[in-house]
Order: structure tokens, then sequence, then C-alpha cells
């Protein structure tokens, strides 16, 4: 998304305030998502520019299960597989 | 929706039975199909059982498209498989008499199918010598058929082939 440009003419352009509300705005139109190790920490990187989401990777297998492929007949009648998580009762 | 694969063999009452490789005797089980398609380490497949009335019945397994022949004056083929399907498909029973028995020839032809679903289907015919009869197989998440053609001569024989297309 494109920043919002600054007032620089005109009466509003008097309001400083509001140039300073665009700055503060812009960074937020820009945010970018990362995708980091599962042991990193989540962190979140604020400029002038952008904002930068750096999440930690999906935790996983639950503790406790297991990942098994199974067969399935798929709604078109042809053979799929797909990825369960199970667990033993 | 995908229906959780059964078998990769079985039969009405066991619906997860181990594949059989050795056919010295008939199995009471059976292959379960894919409606028609392979499954990934499983080809599409019947169980076929054929009898002359003059020695042990002979089992093995038939492919779709796969001949399967005998030759006497008391003779029969019948074909067993179970199915899982998300959607009713049509499967088609070949048949053909041919030889010398033909012209004195009682044949006979039946079919019946059941479903874990609660439909169920059966048919008995005076079959001609030769010809195909397409069934429409309900979609279901587990169901088993059964074919069955032969035939009495009485004298000359009768070379009896039948297949599953």
């Amino acid at each position: 998304m494109a920043n919002i440009a600054k007032v620089t003419q005109g009466a509003l352009a008097k309001n400083k305030k509001l140039n300073e509300i665009i700055e503060r705005l812009n960074p937020l139109l820009n945010i970018e998502v990362n995708e980091v190790e599962e042991d990193e920490p989540l962190e979140i990187e604020y400029s002038d520019n952008n904002v930068v989401l750096r999440v930690p990777a999906n935790g996983g297998v639950p503790e406790g299960f297991a990942e098994e492929t199974l067969d399935v007949v798929n709604s078109d009648n042809t053979a799929g597989q797909r990825v369960f998580l199970t667990k033993a009762v | 929706m995908a229906i959780l694969r059964a078998g990769s063999w079985g039969n009405w009452i066991n619906l997860h039975a181990n594949p059989v490789t050795d056919f010295t005797t008939t199995p009471s089980v059976y292959p379960v199909n894919c409606a028609k398609n392979n499954w990934p380490n499983q080809n599409w497949g019947a169980l076929y059982i054929k009898n002359n009335y003059y020695s042990e019945e002979v089992s093995g397994l038939a492919s779709l498209g796969e001949d399967v022949s005998i030759e006497s004056d008391i003779y029969y083929i019948a074909f067993i498989f179970c199915y899982q399907a998300a959607q009713g498909f049509e499967i088609n029973f070949n048949w053909a008499f041919t030889g010398a028995g033909v012209s004195s020839n009682y044949p006979s032809l039946y079919w019946e199918y059941q479903t874990k679903n609660g439909a169920s289907d059966s048919y008995f015919n005076t079959p001609a010598d030769s010809g195909t009869e397409t069934i429409m197989l309900p979609a279901s998440t587990f169901g088993q058929v059964e074919m069955y053609v032969g035939g009495e001569s009485f004298g000359e024989d009768v070379l009896l082939t039948a297949s599953l297309s």
C-alpha cells in the first residue's frame, strides 16, 4: 500500500500534528512478516520506513502426537493421502 | 469429503484385513478398491473364483480388463471385490460363451452388492452368448460386490471368458 504523503500546502499544512501522525502511520502501511527459526523469539522492529514482525516457525507436532500419512478416497474417487496427527489412547 | 481408506483387503464383517498372496485355498477376504482407481501401493483388483465341477475351484486376482476363462460342460466364474467411493461409478461385467457346447448351454448370470451406507441391489438373468452388464455402484464408505456367470452344457464343452472393466 502506498505511503500517505505529508501535507505541505494549504491551511492543513499549518497543523504540524497532522504530519506527525502521517509519519507514524506510514510504517504501519508497510508491515513485513518474516518466519524465523522455531527457537528464536518473536520480535517486532519498528522503523521510520516499515514494521517487521519476526514470527517463530510453527512449533511442529504437539507433544504426544505423531504425524501419520494415511490413504483416502478423494471426492473425485481418485486415491489421495492426508497427514493426520495421531495419538494412542 | 474424503473417505479414510479401509482394507487393504477385507470383507463385509472385517474391513481391515491383510492382503492375500497365497491362493492355494480360496480366500475369504477381498481387495478393497478405491472406486475404479489404483491405490498408491495397490493396483485395482478383484478376487476371481472359477470351477469346472470336476476339480477343485481355482482363485486368483484379476485386474480391470483382464480376462478369466474356464472350459468345461459344468462351469462358472465369480468375481468378488470391495470398494470405497465418494461418488457413484459404473463397472462393466463382460462375458462370452464360445465352443461346441454353446448350442446346448444353460447359462446363468448373477450379481449383487451391498454397502455399509445401506444400499443394496441384485440381479439374475439367463444371459445371451456374450454381453456386458453395467452395474452402477453407489458412493459408500465400504461396499462389497459379487458377480457370477456360469452354465451347464451336458456334454460338449463351453469356453467361458469373463472380465470386469
